[in-house]
């Protein structure tokens, strides 16, 4: 067995434990991003993936268990897990339902307000916990609230997916791609929002516009006239009250992470433990059972899967490929990352592409370039992507299976979302909001070439 | 004890054309909760209860299983004013047929299987449990809850005299 451990970056050179982690990488990929084919779940494909990486990386000599452990991102899988419980503990107290119905009361039948107000709180919620988990809790809700008022309800829909996949771009907690590249890049929760809070909120103004425009004929028609009382379901006040203390005070310790050297996950993990304490009529086992385990699991096979072929090199030879072109022209680098990125993550899955492209990037930089623009040009492509296709992210999965559901059982055909009106409604908003973003980058690119960190 | 033992054999059932109208107008005449979908050759195809109509009328998607969101008990106290739901949802309901509404694969027991799995179908999928045949689908009988307490007071009975 040879190890390849001590191979200098320059000297790179295509060999076996390369090809072979490459095919294991590829072919798992492709298991991934054609599930809805085989319907092999992603996560059994990550699984059978990660284990021949192991199993292949000790017969060639490039990768063993213990490698494969040190691989995963802790950071990442702590924190997502942390916040699945903390939404498990306050989705029953009727929280979520309360602002949802609060809101279609104050707006009174005006359907634009109620679609500007809704695509708000999807937002703010989707800075601190991931986008799919609020599209999850809202979707049905407005459903529910489309209903009464008798009205379509996919624009609102439409517009919750649209705004939390570009909202949870801001925040280094609000999507896993960010929690990934803050975690490999060290980013701290501060500089992400810095960096990327203003060219969201430009990109989430330009979505509403572009909604308004998009949904005119049905943000005309006049409503039924109904009355929503927001207190009645509140079922459980005191814990949903102190949950919303909990979340503030995660924010605040959020942006003191760093000063605290505590990795997000730790902040996470606090507020879980408080709420634990908090919601006291809770039991264990049922919040935890609503924590998606195969989803954890999928993020770990997938760093070991990905750790592999970071130690055959495979990503650092794909980087040495790629360098010159960066070195050449870092803004333009930037400009193609961001729109591959959006592409791929619209067209397969922004998650293990993230994974893929965090190694090469990470071994450019180990190599002497300035790489900083590009984190933050791979999080826009991802972020915003997801909005390009049906497919483009977990949350508008959800929302077209929703309305899928919903026209099943209404016998209304008019009432789902196809993957033809996604491409017609959807993805032009996409092409906007990345179009603004190419602007924003070119504009302010010294900005976004910034160190990460005080001291570089 | 057999479920042969527990059940109603004069069973009240209804044809895959018959519509949810007609089905509710039996559940009144007969005073049941539900009953077993057949074909012309009394084969079962379905089972129609009460609970399935009443889930019927629920708007979407308050009985729906969907992830993370089942944990939330949706109120539905929060609307005042505009048409009222269930008599909207109702009068889209009463003219589906049977075969749109019903269970298409039901869980059913034979006239050998034991009382205590009679009662676990029961407590698991509801009422009924339809008996048919071993050897095909013929509906021979139906295990309700009405039909299990009679029971229950005789094994009661019995248990109590033999102490």
């Amino acid at each position: 067995m040879v190890s390849v451990e001590a191979v200098s970056p320059h000297n790179l050179v295509w060999d076996t434990p390369m090809m072979v982690s490459a095919i294991i990488l590829v072919v798992t990929f492709a298991g991934i991003f054609t599930e809805e084919i085989h319907k092999i779940h992603r996560t059994k494909v990550a699984l059978l993936g990660a284990a021949v990486m192991v199993i292949a990386g000790q017969i060639f000599g490039f990768y063993n268990p213990d490698l494969a452990i040190e691989s995963i991102d802790w950071n990442v899988v702590f924190l997502l897990g942390a916040m699945m419980t903390i939404i498990a503990i306050m989705i029953p107290t009727g929280g979520f339902q309360a602002i949802a119905y609060w809101i279609a009361d104050f707006s009174k039948g005006r359907l634009f307000l109620l679609l500007l107000m809704l695509g708000t709180a999807v937002t703010v919620f989707s800075l601190l916990l991931d986008n799919v988990t609020t599209v999850i809790i809202f979707g049905p809700l407005i459903v529910l609230i489309c209903q009464a008022l008798n009205i379509n309800p996919i624009p609102y829909l439409l517009a919750a997916a649209l705004l939390s996949d570009t909202g949870g771009v801001a925040t280094l907690v609000g999507d896993p791609p960010n929690l990934m590249i803050g975690s490999a890049a060290d980013i701290d929760f501060n500089t992400f929002f810095l960096r990327m809070g203003g060219v969201v909120f430009v990109a989430w103004i330009a979505t509403v516009v572009a909604l308004k425009f998009i949904f005119k004929k049905e943000l005309a028609i006049k409503p039924e006239k109904m009355k929503f009382t927001g207190e009645t379901f509140l079922q459980d006040k005191s814990t949903w009250y102190a949950s919303l203390g909990v979340l503030g005070v995660m924010v605040v310790l959020f942006m003191l992470h760093n000063t605290l050297h505590w990795d997000a996950w730790v902040v996470a993990a606090l507020g879980m433990v408080s709420m634990f304490y908090i919601a006291k009529s809770v039991h264990m086992d049922d919040v935890l059972k609503e924590v998606e385990l195969p989803l954890l699991m999928f993020f770990l096979c997938l760093f070991v899967v990905v750790g592999g072929v970071e130690h055959s090199h495979f990503l650092e030879y794909i980087g040495t490929f790629i360098e010159p072109f960066v070195r050449d022209d870092l803004l333009m680098a930037c400009i193609v990352l961001m729109w591959v990125a959006a592409f791929m993550s619209a067209a397969i899955d922004n998650i293990p592409f993230t994974a893929a492209m965090i190694p090469i990037l990470l071994g450019m930089e180990a190599d002497g370039v300035i790489i900083t623009p590009l984190w933050w040009a791979l999080a826009i492509g991802v972020g915003m992507g997801g909005n390009g296709t049906h497919l483009g992210s977990t949350a508008n999965v959800f929302i077209v299976t929703l309305t899928e559901r919903l026209a099943r059982k209404e016998g209304n055909p008019d009432l789902a979302i196809t993957p033809g009106m996604w491409i017609r409604k959807g993805s032009p908003v996409m092409l906007l909001t990345l179009s603004i973003s190419t602007v924003i980058m070119w504009v302010f690119f010294e900005y976004f070439s910034l160190p990460l960190h005080a001291a570089e | 004890m057999p479920c042969g033992d527990a059940m109603i054999t004069e069973v009240i059932s209804a044809r895959s054309d018959q519509t949810v109208a007609e089905v509710l107008a039996l559940f009144e005449e007969h005073n049941i909760r539900g009953l077993p979908v057949v074909d012309k050759d009394n084969n079962l195809v379905g089972v129609y209860n009460f609970k399935h109509m009443l889930m019927d009328l629920m708007p979407f998607p308050v009985d729906e299983k969907l992830k993370r969101i089942h944990i939330l008990d949706m109120n539905l106290d929060h609307i005042a004013g505009g048409k009222p739901w269930v008599e909207r949802q109702l009068t889209k309901l009463l003219d589906k047929k049977m075969s749109d509404v019903m269970i298409k694969e039901p869980h059913y027991a034979h006239e050998s299987t034991s009382l205590r799995e009679g009662i676990r179908l029961l407590v698991k999928y509801g009422s009924p449990i339809v008996v048919v045949k071993k050897d095909s689908m013929e509906v021979v009988g139906v295990v309700s809850s009405q039909s299990i307490v009679k029971d229950l007071r005789s094994l009661n009975v019995s248990v109590n005299k033999g102490a």
